[in-house]
C-alpha cells in the first residue's frame, strides 16, 4: 500500500528502509534462536529415540541426526516466516521502549489523510530509529534457561551414547547369527553342489538322500531363524544317520585289505602295482577299468606270471572276503578264471571273471565314495551345529577350549563320530572333522568308536552311540588331551596323556541323570544370570531343564 | 492546521508548570493532581473520593487560582434542592418599574464547581447536574442557558459515613471522566502539610499560569495526537474484557463484575492515554499510557455484584487483573 504521505516525504521512505533493516535483525535472531530451540527439542527426541534404542532395534546415526535436522528445520521455519512491517515495529517499540512511536508512525505513513501531528510524530520516531541498532532491538543471545536444558539434553545424550546397549549387542549378535546362518548355508549348498557333481547323472540312493538332506536343511538355514535353523541341523543329522550305512566301513576295509595284498603280494608286481595305487587312491572308477584291461592282458601272460597274478588275486579276494565276501568272491573268482585257461575258448570266461570282479570294485568304491560324502556332510551339519552353539552361546568356545586343555571333561565326549573318512582331493580333512566335545545336548550318552588307518586316510572312525538316560558326571582328568595320529582310533578319539581314553565308562563317572539334573540347572540359571542372556533363549534353556526333569 | 512540535513541548512545560505551582500548596498527591489536570485538560469532569482532611477542597481552591478560572462550592446536603445548584426564575422589577420573571443562576454557572459531598444529596438533586456536566447547558422554566466554558466538576464524596447519603446512580457516575481516591499521605508529606499550613497564608502568592481559553486551546491539541491502531483496540480489548460475558475477561470479573464499563470508559482510556501522552512531551500515545489511565477512567465504571461486595474486592483489583491478564497485541 503507497501512502500520500510516502510520496511527499522522505521521512516515511526512510522509516521503510528503517522498519526493513530491523526486520532482517529479526529473522536472523528468530532464526538462530529457533535453531536453538529445535535442536533443545531433537535432543530430547534423540534422547528419546536412544533410550527407546535399548528397547526397540533403532539406528543411533539416524538417532543423532534428528538433533540437527530438527534445528534446521526450526531456523528455516523461522527465516521464512511472513512478518509485516507493522509487526516489526511494535515489536522494536516494545524491545526498545520506544512507546510505540515506530507503529504509530508507520500507520500514520500509511494514512490517506493523516492528523495534523502525523510530521512531527514521524520526525520523532525517525529521530529515535536513527540511534537504534538493529540488534539492539533484536540481540542474539541465549537466554540461561534454554543453555541449561540444552546442556543437560546434551549430557543426557552423550551418557546413553556412552553407556552400554544390551539391545544393541543382542541386535548385532542376532545380525551376525544371520550372517553365520547364510554363511553355513552357503557351505552346506556348496558340499552338495560338491556331491551332485562327484556323483554326476546317476547318483545312487545314498547320494540321493544326501542331496535332499542337503537341500532342505540350506533352505532351512536361508530362512535366518536360528531355532528354526537348529531343528533343522537335527532334523538333517538325523537323516544322514539314518541314511548311513554300515557296510561302508566293512567295505573300506576290505578295499584296503584288497589293496595291500596286490602290493605287497609276491606276484607281478607291475601288473598289480598300478591297481592298487589307484584302490588306495580312492580312484575305484579307474581301478576298475584297470582290473579289467588286468583281465584283457592276462591271456597275454606267461604262465608263471599269470600263476603269479592268479596267486596275487586270490590273497587279495581272500583279505577283502572277510569284509566284503562279494568282492572277495569276485576277486576269487578272476583268480580261479586265470587258472583254468586252458584253451582259446576260455578266454572269455577269464574276461566275464574279471569284468565281474571290476563290477564288484566299482561297487565297493561307489558305497565307500557314497558313505564318504554322507560323512562329509553330517560333518558340515556338525560344524554349523557347533557354529551355531558358539554363536549363541558365547560361553560356549571358551568353555569348549576349557574342555579340550584344562583336561577336565565337562561333558560327555563323542569319540571317533562324523569323521572324515575319506579325504577328498582339494578338501581339508582337518575342517571336516566333527569330533572333540559336542556342545549339543541331544548327543549325550555313552559313545563308542572304532577305526582303522592304512596311514593314508585321516580318522574314518565309526561312531556308533546309543542314548541312554545317564549322564556323564564329570571327573577331573590328570595330564593333558591329545590326539593320536595315524593311529587304529582314527583322529577322532582323544586320549588323555596318561593313556586313558575319555570315554564316559562305567567307572564311577555315570550316574543317573536325576542325581545332577538340579545341580546342572541350577548352575544354567546362574550363568544365565550373570550373563545376557534373551528371555527367549533362557525360557529355552528353563524349558529343557524342566522337560528333563518331567521325565524323571 | 499544521502542528509544531513546539506546542507539545509548551504543553508539557505548561501542564509542568501547573503542577508545579499547585504543589506549592498540596504536598504530595503528584497522581491525584496530574489526573484532575487531565480530566481538566479534557473538559471533563472528576469524582474525588476520599475521607474529609485531605485536601480535596483545597485542590480546587489551588486549581481555580492557577488556572485562573471562576469557581463556586456547593456543600451537598440532603434538602439541597436542584434549584439551589442550577438557579430559578424569580420576579423582580426592571428600571420601567414592571414586574417580571428573571433567571436568577445557580453556583453551578461558573467554570469550576466544586460539589462537595455530593453523596449527600438527593438523587432528584444529583440528577440536577446531569445535563450540566454533558451538555454543559442548564434548562429552567424551559429556557436553556449555557453554562461559562471552561466548565469543570469537581465532586467529592466520602467513602465512610454512608448513612444518610445517596449513592450516585450509574448514569451520573459515568458523566464524571475520572474517579480519583485520595488517599492518606505519608509521614514526610504530613510534616510538610504541617509546616505549610501553620505559617502564612499559603494561597495568597500563586501564580496563574494559564486562563480557560488556553485551557481549551490545550484540549484541542491533545485531541490531534496521533494514536496507533494496536494501541486503540488494546483500550477497546481492556474495555470490554470489563464485561463478564466478554472472551477476555478474567475470572474475576466473571466472579464478581455485574455490568462492565461503558463506551464513555474507552473514551476516557483513550483521550486521557493522549494527555498523559502529551504532558510526557510525546507525539502519540502508548500502551503505557492507557495502563496508566486504567484506574481512573474504568474504576466507577465497573459495577461489582454482590459477592464483590461480600469478599471484599474492589473494582481496582479487578482492573489489575485485566491489566495483567489483556494482552496488548494480539
Amino acid at each position: 500500500m503507497v501512502a500520500p504521505l510516502f510520496s511527499v516525504s522522505p521521512d516515511a521512505a526512510e522509516l521503510r528502509r528503517g522498519l526493513n533493516v530491523l526486520r532482517q535483525a529479526q529473522r536472523l535472531t528468530e532464526s538462530v534462536r529457533w535453531a536453538i530451540r529445535g535442536a533443545i527439542a531433537g535432543l530430547a527426541l534423540t534422547a528419546l529415540l536412544l533410550a527407546l534404542a535399548r528397547v526397540v532395534t533403532l539406528s543411533t546415526s539416524v538417532a543423532l541426526a534428528v538433533t540437527p535436522a530438527a534445528a534446521a528445520v526450526a531456523a528455516l521455519a523461522a527465516a521464512t516466516r511472513r512478518r509485516s512491517l507493522t509487526q516489526v515495529a511494535l515489536l522494536a517499540d516494545r524491545r526498545l521502549g520506544l512507546q510505540e512511536r515506530l507503529t504509530t508512525a508507520w500507520e500514520l505513513a500509511g494514512q490517506e489523510n493523516p492528523v495534523a501531528l502525523a510530521r512531527v510524530q514521524l520526525a520523532d520516531a525517525l529521530a529515535r530509529l536513527s540511534r537504534v541498532r538493529p540488534f539492539q532491538a533484536f540481540p542474539l543471545r541465549l537466554s540461561w534457561r534454554e543453555s541449561a536444558v540444552m546442556a543437560g539434553l546434551a549430557g543426557l545424550v552423550i551418557i546413553l551414547l556412552v553407556l552400554p546397549n544390551p539391545h544393541l549387542r543382542d541386535a548385532q549378535q542376532q545380525h551376525m547369527q544371520r550372517q553365520l546362518l547364510q554363511q553355513q548355508a552357503q557351505a552346506v549348498g556348496q558340499l552338495a553342489r560338491q556331491i551332485q557333481s562327484a556323483a554326476g547323472n546317476t547318483p545312487t540312493a545314498e547320494q540321493k538322500a544326501t542331496l535332499v538332506a542337503l537341500h532342505d536343511l540350506e533352505q532351512s538355514l536361508k530362512k535366518g531363524d536360528v531355532q528354526q535353523a537348529e531343528q533343522a541341523l537335527v532334523a538333517a543329522e538325523d537323516q544322514l544317520r539314518a541314511n548311513s550305512s554300515g557296510t561302508a566301513v566293512s567295505t573300506q576295509a576290505a578295499l584296503d585289505r584288497a589293496a595291500a595284498a596286490l602290493t605287497g603280494s609276491q606276484g607281478n608286481h607291475s601288473l598289480t602295482k598300478s591297481l592298487a595305487q589307484a584302490i588306495g587312491a580312492g580312484q575305484y572308477a579307474q581301478a576298475a577299468q584297470q582290473l579289467q584291461q588286468l583281465g584283457n592282458q592276462a591271456l597275454s601272460l606267461p604262465q608263471s606270471e599269470r600263476d603269479a597274478l592268479q596267486s596275487t588275486l586270490r590273497n587279495a579276494g581272500a583279505a577283502a572276503a572277510k569284509s566284503d565276501p562279494a568282492l572277495g568272491q569276485a576277486l576269487q573268482q578272476a583268480a580261479v578264471s586265470l587258472g583254468s585257461i586252458s584253451q582259446p575258448g576260455d578266454s572269455a570266461t577269464v574276461r566275464q571273471a574279471f569284468q565281474q570282479a571290476s563290477a564288484a570294485l566299482q561297487q565297493a568304491g561307489r558305497s565307500v565314495q557314497s558313505e564318504s560324502q554322507l560323512q562329509q556332510a553330517l560333518s558340515q551339519v556338525q560344524v554349523s551345529e557347533n557354529a551355531l552353539g558358539t554363536q549363541s552361546s558365547p560361553g560356549a568356545t571358551g568353555q569348549q577350549s576349557q574342555n579340550s586343555s584344562g583336561g577336565v571333561a565337562h561333558q560327555v565326549v563323542t569319540l571317533g563320530q562324523g569323521a572324515g573318512s575319506l579325504q577328498q582331493p582339494g578338501q581339508s580333512g582337518a575342517s571336516q572333522q566333527g569330533n572333540g566335545p559336542s556342545s549339543s545336548s541331544r548327543q549325550q550318552g555313552a559313545q563308542s568308536g572304532s577305526g582303522q588307518s592304512n596311514g593314508q586316510r585321516q580318522g574314518d572312525g565309526q561312531g556308533s552311540g546309543s542314548r541312554s538316560n545317564q549322564v556323564y558326571a564329570p571327573k577331573p582328568v590328570t595330564g593333558h588331551l591329545e590326539q593320536l595320529p595315524n593311529s587304529a582310533q582314527g583322529p577322532g578319539v582323544q586320549v588323555a596323556a596318561n593313556g586313558i581314553e575319555q570315554q564316559p565308562a562305567d567307572n564311577g563317572t555315570i550316574v543317573p541323570y536325576t542325581r545332577v539334573i538340579a545341580q546342572y540347572r541350577s548352575q544354567a540359571v546362574q550363568a544365565m544370570d550373570r550373563s545376557h542372556v534373551p528371555l527367549d533363549k533362557k525360557d529355552l534353556v528353563r524349558n529343557y531343564f524342566s522337560a528333563l526333569a518331567a521325565g524323571q | 492546521m499544521i502542528r509544531t512540535g513546539v506546542e507539545i513541548q509548551q504543553f508539557a512545560e505548561t501542564v509542568h508548570s501547573i503542577e508545579g505551582e499547585v504543589g506549592r500548596v498540596i504536598v504530595g498527591q503528584r497522581d491525584i493532581v496530574r489526573n484532575v489536570l487531565i480530566a481538566i485538560i479534557a473538559g471533563q469532569h472528576v469524582l474525588l473520593e476520599g475521607v474529609p482532611g485531605l485536601g480535596k477542597t483545597m485542590l480546587v481552591r489551588t486549581l481555580s487560582q492557577v488556572l485562573d478560572l471562576q469557581a463556586s462550592r456547593v456543600q451537598f446536603t440532603p434538602d439541597l434542592m436542584p434549584a439551589d445548584i442550577t438557579g430559578t426564575t424569580v420576579i423582580s422589577e426592571n428600571a420601567e418599574g414592571r414586574r417580571e420573571f428573571r433567571f436568577e443562576p445557580g453556583p453551578v454557572f461558573t467554570n469550576l464547581l466544586l460539589a462537595d459531598e455530593i453523596n449527600r444529596a438527593t438523587p432528584k438533586t444529583q440528577s440536577a447536574l446531569l445535563e450540566a456536566m454533558q451538555e454543559k447547558t442548564v434548562t429552567v422554566s424551559r429556557a436553556t442557558h449555557s453554562l461559562p466554558l471552561p466548565f469543570f466538576v469537581m465532586a467529592t464524596q466520602n467513602p465512610i459515613e454512608m448513612e444518610g447519603t445517596y449513592p450516585l446512580p450509574e448514569a451520573q457516575l459515568d458523566r464524571f471522566f475520572f474517579k480519583l481516591d485520595v488517599g492518606y499521605p505519608s509521614t514526610d508529606e504530613l510534616v510538610e502539610i504541617l509546616s505549610r499550613t501553620t505559617a502564612s497564608p499559603i494561597l495568597s502568592g500563586l501564580d496563574r499560569v494559564v486562563d480557560g481559553s488556553r485551557l481549551l486551546a490545550m484540549g484541542d491539541l491533545v485531541r490531534e495526537l496521533p494514536i496507533a491502531t494496536p494501541v486503540l483496540e488494546y483500550a477497546a480489548r481492556l474495555t470490554m474484557a470489563t464485561h463478564p460475558d466478554d472472551p477476555h475477561a478474567t475470572k474475576e470479573v466473571q466472579q464478581y463484575v455485574q455490568f462492565g464499563a461503558s463506551a464513555r470508559g474507552a473514551q476516557a482510556l483513550v483521550l486521557g492515554a493522549k494527555i498523559r501522552a502529551a504532558i510526557d512531551g510525546r507525539f502519540n500515545a502508548a500502551f503505557v499510557d492507557v495502563r496508566e489511565t486504567a484506574l481512573p477512567a474504568l474504576r466507577h465504571r465497573i459495577i461489582l455484584n454482590y459477592q464483590a461486595e461480600a469478599d471484599g474486592v474492589k473494582a481496582d483489583t479487578v482492573i489489575c487483573g485485566l491489566l495483567e491478564k489483556v494482552p496488548e497485541s494480539r
